[in-house]
């Protein structure tokens, strides 16, 4: 013990890990909960609320997230740019043609706690549109986190051997003249 | 409008020889045209007629063959007359069973009558809305209208990936008041007709978000 | 007002003291009275009462009895740390004078100020602290290669 510096593994217990999150054909909401935990520091057993332990979270293709419903429209988004007449609402297709990182953002600002802290993990959330990340960025990441929602196959990417394997439910009689 | 009458009269349906010579009688077979078996995209593996091609000098001959189905395995309860009851899959489809759906759509993407599919009237609704939720979740990217080669949208639409979409995208209007705290304006998420389907967990289902 | 500034230190105890075996840490303890004040009348009934079973009851502490012109009577403990405690037991009962002095006999000596944390160990876990990958499965593995 007595030549074993403590302050080594003071930096690794409060070191800070980056995660990658693949938002695509996420919802924003599922992403952004995972974002919000990971960005207190709640995930892990040392967290408190007065010391900084929370990590860096980089979501990559946040251009290409799904909203379930039709929320892309129903959906606005509302801000006061604090001038008269200054109220903007906007839905979510707009906001996110304007800005695709805007939707993500917006949903991590708004799940994170309302404390001087706030503005500091919001620096530590790294948004990507596309999946091409910068190398610094690739350097420091160690996990990637499983996304919430498991992506529905679509038609083209079934192989024709699993097509054939699905029972016909249905012959259509003989002179039907299918179109 | 020309390229198109060319393309539907050249794929007729039955056993005839139509010696094609020049573009003068396209407009003539157009309006003779009898039923017609458009054979775009791949194949729905539905597989009840062929179409074969050959050409024997300056004569294309095309014949529509009748496939031979292959014997299926026999459902579990096949006295009923609608094929989701014969099979046990009432409440057990939803919109991301792609392979189910296929079979009652035609190539491009509506329903097929439910007089010949012999689907009772509430399992055809309910078909026909998971059709509708898997093609606006982009689930049947191959089933679509055909459009003219040189099509030009006149506005181009934004790609936004969506699932469970209940209402047609063009119909619904943005929520600028989503009222109190007691009353809030919900929006809809999947399809309350859907609501009796098989589910594995403890999440209740939440049809307004 | 918080209190960073006070003196505080840990959770501790004289070496392990009580552990195996308990030594009474209280080294000496003198009742300084005075025979005919008013002040000191509880004073006087204790040691009429109850000094002599105190003293047979702690064979390892010196206890002095020490009458004295004062019109403050007291009790001074000593610890076998050097430290030294002085309490006024002015016009108190003989019945308050047993109390304090059982709990002078019962403490360890120590500066009796904030403590840090109700807890404390001399030697952390075996295992190491917690950081980022420890108890990390190793099938979550390296980043996938990214396009």
């Amino acid at each position: 013990m007595s030549n074993f510096s403590r302050t080594a593994q003071q930096w690794a217990t409060f070191a800070r890990s980056w995660f990658l999150i693949d938002a695509k054909m996420q919802p924003p909401g599922k992403i952004a909960t995972m974002c919000s935990v990971r960005l207190q520091g709640k995930h892990k057993p040392i967290y408190h609320a007065l010391s900084d332990c929370g990590d860096h979270v980089v979501v990559m293709n946040t251009r290409h997230i799904a909203f379930s419903g039709n929320k892309w429209e129903q959906k606005v988004y509302s801000s006061h740019t604090g001038y008269p007449g200054g109220f903007k609402q906007v839905t979510a297709a707009q906001l996110h043609l304007k800005d695709p990182k805007a939707i993500v953002k917006l949903a991590v600002y708004g799940m994170l706690p309302r404390n001087l802290l706030r503005p500091n993990m919001m620096q530590r959330l790294h948004l990507f549109a596309e999946d091409e990340l910068p190398e610094d960025v690739l350097a420091n990441l160690t996990e990637e986190l499983p996304q919430p929602r498991d992506v529905p196959r679509t038609l083209s990417q079934y192989t024709q051997e699993e097509r054939d394997a699905f029972p016909r439910l249905w012959t259509p009689p003989a002179d039907y003249k299918m179109k | 409008m020309a390229a198109r009458c060319v393309l539907r009269s050249i794929w007729t349906s039955f056993s005839e020889i139509r010696p094609v010579v020049n573009g003068s009688n396209f407009s003539y077979l157009t309006r003779a045209c009898i039923p017609q078996l458009s054979f775009f995209g791949n194949t729905q593996c539905r597989g009840i007629r062929q179409v074969v091609e050959k050409q024997e000098g300056k004569t294309i001959t095309i014949e529509g063959h009748t496939v031979d189905v292959p014997a299926a395995p026999e459902p579990p309860n096949p006295a009923a007359k609608c094929p989701i009851y014969r099979w046990n899959l009432q409440n057990k489809y939803n919109y991301t069973d792609v392979l189910l759906l296929s079979q009652f759509i035609r190539s491009d993407g509506g329903m097929l009558p439910k007089r010949i599919t012999g689907l009772c009237p509430e399992e055809h609704r309910k078909v026909e809305i998971c059709v509708k939720m898997a093609h606006r979740a982009g689930l049947l990217p191959d089933h679509k209208p055909k459009l003219p080669a040189d099509h030009v949208p006149r506005r181009p639409k934004p790609q936004l990936n969506r699932y469970l979409t209940r209402w047609s995208i063009d119909s619904v209007k943005p929520i600028y008041r989503t009222g109190l705290k007691w009353c809030k304006r919900r929006m809809p998420v999947g399809d309350p007709v859907l609501k009796n389907n098989v589910r594995y967990g403890v999440k209740p289902l939440y049809l307004k978000h | 007002m918080t209190s960073r500034g006070t003196p505080s230190r840990f959770l501790q105890s004289v070496l392990q003291n009580g552990v195996g075996r308990y030594v009474c840490q209280l080294k000496r303890i003198s009742i300084i009275f005075s025979k005919n004040a008013q002040s000191s009348l509880g004073v006087r009934e204790f040691i009429e009462e109850g000094v002599v079973d105190y003293a047979k009851k702690n064979p390892g502490t010196v206890v002095y009895v020490s009458p004295n012109t004062c019109r403050i009577p007291k009790i001074v403990a000593e610890y076998l740390n050097g430290n030294v405690r002085e309490e006024m037991v002015t016009s108190q009962t003989s019945k308050e004078i047993l109390e304090l002095i059982t709990k002078l006999t019962n403490q360890s000596g120590l500066d009796i100020i904030r403590l840090r944390k109700p807890f404390h160990t001399d030697s952390p876990s075996i295992q190491g602290q917690w950081h980022p990958f420890t108890n990390r499965p190793p099938s979550i593995g390296p980043i996938r290669p990214l396009p």
